[in-house]
């Protein structure tokens, strides 16, 4: 049985904190690390990659997928859910997940990048990842020919 | 919106795309075009394409080329479903050369070897293709004369960051005057390679390409029995690979051909001109002749190209008179019409690399 002395706090770069039981924290390679290494006695572990609003999602969702007794299909339909967030706010995930070093969180995004990226034209592509197009009409036209098959 | 990411973030995504898209994505922002041709992302996306078996196509192309303009016509089919996608690829030819007739050697880490040989097979050129960037190079022309037969194979120096690509010419299926070189597509200069040693005969058809694995080449060979011969492309130092007992007592003719599975070597029944059992072997431990294991036996089809991912292996079998049935060892893939193509054909792995960065 868990007891109540293993929590762990997580403190983001805004000073919100976030206790998790030792168990699920431990999962991850980072936490782990930073468990052994760290004063332990404190038991406050600093982010200084990931704010507050971006540590609520990560940790919903670590606190889903651990759950005792979830099924497949809640999982699925938790991720859908989880999922619906805005393109930037994808992306601080993925910055947290790839910070972390949480592998399935991180393919989880990627996956969800890849479906909203795909057979999308270029103008929608610039907007999913926040990018402003710097070529003028003549060098985008010439890339576009270059790669003209590419397009058919 | 105004997103500040850092590329590594847009490589971790942009690396699990097919090429085609990349090719299109160019067109995005100046930045992501320098970021897709750069090769630590080149390299990073292709291992990512080895471990998806979406990215793992079959590459064919038709026997001639256009006569007027030597456009070469080829496939470009996935594993899961063969489905004819027609493509074209336009060659720089040297000025002089007339094409009439196509062959793809070999093909390593997405890339193919494709040699074009003018009326009569007088002269042959190479080209190395990527086929998936529809980019070729023109190869330096090799030190021998083309033989009767010849094969080769291609494979990566991982001691010089380099692929190398061998050539094996002999005026029959089998006999002495052998002429091996080796090309450095860094140094774009081929070098003759001693033969192993007398009294060998090399064993190949003339259709299958050198298996490379653990950093070098292997062909079958005999001397008093069948045995595998390997070839190191750093030290560029030959090596003998035992085979087993029972192999030996099958590998009786010329019908068997060294292959790789899984990054293991493999030995198979190669019979083309009559039907007979496919049946591959698998060395388990490099060099170890205790771990061969007879891993597949499929009745009455043969065995045409290099191998996919997951341990399935590319058969084709006649059926009838003008199909040539494509299946993988756990069941048929499609159909393929016989008359246009030549009958082998390559497993690939969809890839950015650009021949003109290596040569």
């Amino acid at each position: 049985m868990m007891s109540l002395g293993k929590l762990i706090t997580l403190k983001t770069n805004d000073n919100e904190e976030f206790k998790l039981d030792k168990t699920v924290a431990v999962k991850l390679e980072i936490i782990k690390n930073i468990v052994q290494d760290v004063d332990c006695t404190s038991n406050v572990i600093p982010l200084p990659n990931i704010d507050g609003k971006t540590m609520t999602k990560v940790v919903k969702y670590w606190k889903k997928h651990s759950e005792e007794g979830v099924t497949e299909v809640q999982l699925k339909n938790f991720d859908q859910d989880f999922l619906k967030m805005s393109h930037s706010e994808l992306h601080d995930v993925h910055l947290a997940a790839k910070y972390l070093d949480d592998n399935q969180l991180k393919e989880v995004i990627i996956q969800e990048f890849l479906d909203r990226i795909k057979g999308k034209p270029i103008e929608e592509i610039r907007e999913v990842f926040g990018i402003v197009n710097d070529y003028t009409p003549e060098e985008e036209e010439e890339v576009r020919r270059e790669n003209a098959w590419a397009f058919e | 919106m105004d997103i500040h990411l850092p590329e590594e973030i847009i490589m971790d995504i942009l690396s699990r795309l097919p090429v085609q898209s990349l090719l299109r994505f160019k067109c995005v922002s100046k930045s992501w075009k320098k970021l897709i041709v750069e090769p630590y992302f080149t390299r990073k996306h292709l291992n990512h394409a080895k471990t998806n078996q979406n990215s793992q196509k079959f590459i064919s192309c038709r026997r001639f080329p256009d006569p007027e303009d030597g456009v070469v016509s080829y496939y470009c089919s996935s594993l899961s479903s063969i489905q004819l996608i027609e493509s074209v690829q336009k060659l720089d030819y040297p000025s002089d050369f007339k094409p009439w007739h196509v062959k793809i050697y070999c093909c390593f880490d997405g890339l193919s070897i494709m040699g074009v040989s003018n009326y009569n097979e007088r002269d042959i050129i190479f080209f190395l293709w990527n086929p998936f960037t529809r980019e070729s190079v023109l190869l330096p022309n090799p030190k021998f004369p083309p033989k009767r037969n010849f094969v080769c194979g291609m494979g990566y120096d991982s001691t010089t960051n380099d692929y190398k690509v061998l050539k094996i010419g002999l005026d029959g299926n089998y006999d002495c005057n052998v002429s091996i070189e080796l090309l450095s597509l860094k140094k774009g200069s081929w070098s003759k390679i001693d033969e192993y040693s007398s009294g060998i005969f090399y064993l190949f058809n003339g259709r299958s390409c050198l298996a490379f694995v653990h950093g070098a080449f292997h062909w079958l060979g005999f001397s008093e029995k069948n045995f595998m011969i390997s070839f190191n492309i750093s030290n560029e130092v030959y090596g003998e690979i035992p085979l087993s007992e029972q192999m030996l007592l099958r590998v009786s003719n010329l019908m068997f051909d060294v292959s790789v599975l899984e990054g293991m070597l493999c030995v198979f029944s190669n019979d083309i001109y009559w039907w007979g059992d496919f049946i591959l072997w698998q060395m388990k431990d490099y060099g170890v002749e205790a771990s061969w294991i007879k891993l597949i036996t499929v009745q009455g089809s043969r065995h045409i190209s290099t191998i996919s991912k997951k341990g399935e292996v590319l058969l084709c079998c006649i059926d009838g008179e003008s199909w040539i049935v494509f299946m993988t060892s756990n069941g048929q893939v499609g159909l393929w019409p016989q008359r246009c193509m030549t009958m082998g054909g390559f497993i690939s792995t969809e890839n950015l690399i650009s021949p003109k960065l290596l040569v």
